[in-house]
């Protein structure tokens, strides 16, 4: 074509252009167009903006955290860790951060060993669990004796990478679903109790415990598999160490050597597994008997506390008795030492008596004689006056026999003593 | 130009993004996956990481959290070697191991609870060969209870590791009992345990209370028979020393007897005495009555 041709051309298809340009439809759409590619254009910038800034996340102060990069963690065993703070990483897909709570104290109230479901378990509504077996919880003695016991246990997530490769776990999210299917299945579970019941009847019995079971092992299911763990490890060493024990001294010496045990036992077992949880504490919080054998077991309180009183009323039967015995003792001797100084005294009193009557006489036996018998004289009468009877009698006469027939009165004052002495 | 130039790079960034999507994917490292060609699982992967693949339908991935699980199986009674029933929980730490084969074998993570829950069903057998005794005795020689887990850990292990690409890493019992109609015999002879320990401790304290107050009775029983030793030495001091007194009354003894005479009577009649005297005794003499004589008149002076 000639280059004149096709300056004609361009100049007419410039001229169309234009044209068309100035075509108001076209010019609306051709706005519309540019209008939306902006708005695209911002969309796009704002979208790759936000998702360079959600790489951004916060450590707190009792977390630790991993990165994960095409789901491999990033760094070496050194630095794998990632500390409190601000950080920034490539949002998913290509990092992923989890946060480990590691500060935090995890607790497990176990009740396994009880004879009651705990108070946790009965606000959830568990199933109320009747002695047949298992639901009542028990461990046996060394000397296959029951016993009921409580524990608490504390743990923490001690390593995170080690936990984060060995244990396995669920999220949030996992958990509420799996909490929320149980749910569903409970509830239709307690209809069809609830039906049965009303047909009672011995075979239906059996179906029901396996049911209850059932809802049971999916309660605990749905506990974290982590729970699980631990209550798998506590509930085996608790097992081994009451089945080593007998229950008088479990109950009473052996409580403490128990719960130490227990402890190192499930140490062991975290460390074999290797899962990165430390365990912070074991504490029994209660141990018993079981309810049924109560009496008996109070009784022997009971004889422990009678065999203390006996032993105290006899000691203090026996300090009565030997004070008493010493006061007897202590009579007896100073009776005797009554007697002694009366009767040395007495001897004395006499011989100083005859001394000085004698002294008193020395060379004149008849004043001795004159005094001796008025002293005779005095003691008769004395003797006549304290007489209760006097009988006189006449004198006979010489050679004549007389009979005499005295009647003696009773004796009202030895009649007296002899009555009180009845009494 | 350059408008067009943001717009293409976006548009490619997007279409290398679908791309990676359709045409890789990621293994967790709690994970292992395995990869199937038109159905068939052909390779698998334990390592973390990022790796290619065709897309669906030439290829599919299926992954599976390899870490430890913990799953309770149901509760077993079982007799031991001495035919003692005891009922078993048991709680198994499982993983799987060789995802290629649980792929092919096993379904569900329910199908795997069944499998686990069935071959540790099978591994009770090994309580048939022990007593009760190894496993609760208070006799600490006798206990045998980690073996035990030991055997049937490695039994449960052996059964699924090859068949199942499951490996059993952890078997704990969670709890030991016994069957409900023997409980009731156990709370029986709990009772008359305690029964007799009752009884034994009253027996002990009457003992003690008799031991004690019976050496009580027989010490105060030496202490009055020292006593009365003592006293009698002591009245015999006395004694002794007042015959040294009566010595005195050797040199005069009518003397004395007489004086001794006149005590006595004192003494033995001083009270309830009856005393018989005839008028001689003076002054009972005077007990006769007079003759009252009128005196002579005399003549006066």
């Amino acid at each position: 074509m000639s280059p004149e041709l096709e300056k004609k051309e361009e100049a007419q298809a410039k001229k169309l252009q234009i044209e068309e340009e100035k075509d108001p439809g076209y010019q609306s759409l051709a706005e519309a167009l540019r209008i939306s590619f902006i708005i695209l254009k911002i969309g796009i910038s704002i979208v790759i903006i936000y998702f360079f800034l959600s790489g951004l996340f916060v450590v707190q102060s009792d977390e630790q955290a991993i990165k994960l990069r095409f789901g491999r963690i990033v760094g070496t065993k050194a630095d794998q860790i990632i500390p409190a703070g601000i950080h920034w990483a490539w949002p998913a897909p290509i990092d992923e951060i989890i946060k480990f709570p590691v500060e935090k104290t995890q607790l497990i109230r176990l009740s396994t060993f009880w004879h009651e479901p705990s108070v946790a378990d009965t606000k959830e509504g568990r199933v109320e669990r009747k002695g047949v077996g298992m639901e009542k919880g028990y461990a046996l003695t060394g000397d296959l004796n029951i016993l009921h016991s409580q524990w608490e246990i504390r743990y923490r997530i001690s390593d995170p990478v080690k936990y984060l490769t060995k244990m396995y776990f669920e999220t949030e999210q996992e958990l509420a679903r799996k909490n929320r299917e149980i749910q569903k299945r409970r509830e239709s579970l307690f209809e069809r109790l609830r039906e049965r019941r009303k047909k009672e009847s011995g075979d239906e019995h059996k179906k029901k415990e396996e049911d209850t079971e059932f809802v049971d092992r999916m309660v605990e299911r749905a506990q974290k598999n982590v729970d699980n763990f631990v209550r798998a490890c506590i509930c085996n060493a608790i097992l081994k160490e009451i089945a080593q024990v007998k229950i008088k001294d479990a109950l009473s010496t052996a409580k403490e050597s128990i719960t130490v045990r227990v402890e190192s036992r499930v140490k062991n077992y975290f460390d074999e597994i290797d899962c990165g949880i430390e365990l912070k504490q074991i504490t029994l919080s209660d141990i018993t008997y079981p309810p049924e054998v109560k009496e008996a077991f109070n009784d022997v309180f009971l004889a422990e506390q009678q065999k203390d009183t006996m032993r105290k009323a006899a000691q203090a039967y026996e300090t009565k008795i030997l004070s008493g015995a010493e006061g007897e003792k202590a009579a007896i001797i100073s009776a005797a030492e009554t007697y002694k100084v009366k009767v040395v005294k007495s001897a004395e009193a006499d011989a100083d008596y005859i001394k000085n009557l004698l002294a008193k006489y020395p060379n004149n036996p008849e004043k001795l004689k004159h005094f001796l018998d008025i002293h005779h004289q005095e003691v008769v009468q004395e003797v006549l006056d304290n007489a209760q009877e006097k009988f006189i009698l006449p004198a006979t006469g010489k050679g004549e026999k007389m009979q005499l027939r005295v009647q003696i009165p009773r004796d009202e004052q030895l009649e007296r003593e002899k009555l009180k002495e009845k009494f | 130009m350059r408008k067009h130039l943001f717009t293409v790079i976006v548009a490619f960034l997007i279409a290398v993004v679908l791309l990676l999507y359709l045409f890789s994917f990621q293994v967790r490292v709690n994970e292992k996956a395995v990869v199937t060609t038109f159905g068939n699982p052909k390779l698998s992967i334990e390592n973390p990481g990022l790796y290619w693949k065709w897309p669906f339908p030439v290829q599919k991935v299926f992954k599976f959290d390899s870490r430890l699980r913990i799953f309770e199986c149901q509760r077993v009674e079982t007799p031991t070697r001495d035919q003692r029933n005891i009922i078993l929980v048991t709680s198994v730490g499982w993983k799987i191991a060789d995802p290629l084969t649980y792929l092919k074998v096993v379904g569900k993570e329910s199908d795997a609870e069944k499998i686990i829950n069935d071959t540790v069903k099978d591994c009770l057998k090994v309580l048939g060969r022990h007593n009760l005794s190894e496993l609760i005795s208070t006799d600490v020689q006798q206990l045998k209870f980690d073996e035990i887990e030991n055997e049937m850990l490695s039994m449960a292990s052996g059964k699924t590791s090859d068949r199942y690409g499951i490996s059993i890493e952890l078997l704990k019992i969670k709890q030991l009992a016994l069957p409900p109609e023997v409980l009731e015999a156990v709370f029986k002879r709990m009772r008359s345990e305690r029964q007799i320990e009752a009884s034994k401790l009253r027996a002990e304290g009457e003992g003690e209370a008799n031991k004690i107050s019976s050496a009580a009775i027989s010490k105060r029983e030496n202490m009055l028979a020292e006593a009365e030793a003592d006293a009698k030495r002591i009245m015999g001091e006395g004694d002794a020393r007042s015959a040294e007194y009566y010595k005195v009354f050797d040199q005069n003894p009518e003397l004395a007897m007489f004086l001794n005479k006149l005590e006595v009577l004192r003494e033995t009649l001083a009270k309830r005495a009856t005393i018989v005297v005839d008028l001689s005794t003076m002054p009972f003499d005077l007990l006769k009555i007079p003759e009252v004589k009128k005196p002579e008149e005399t003549t006066s002076k």
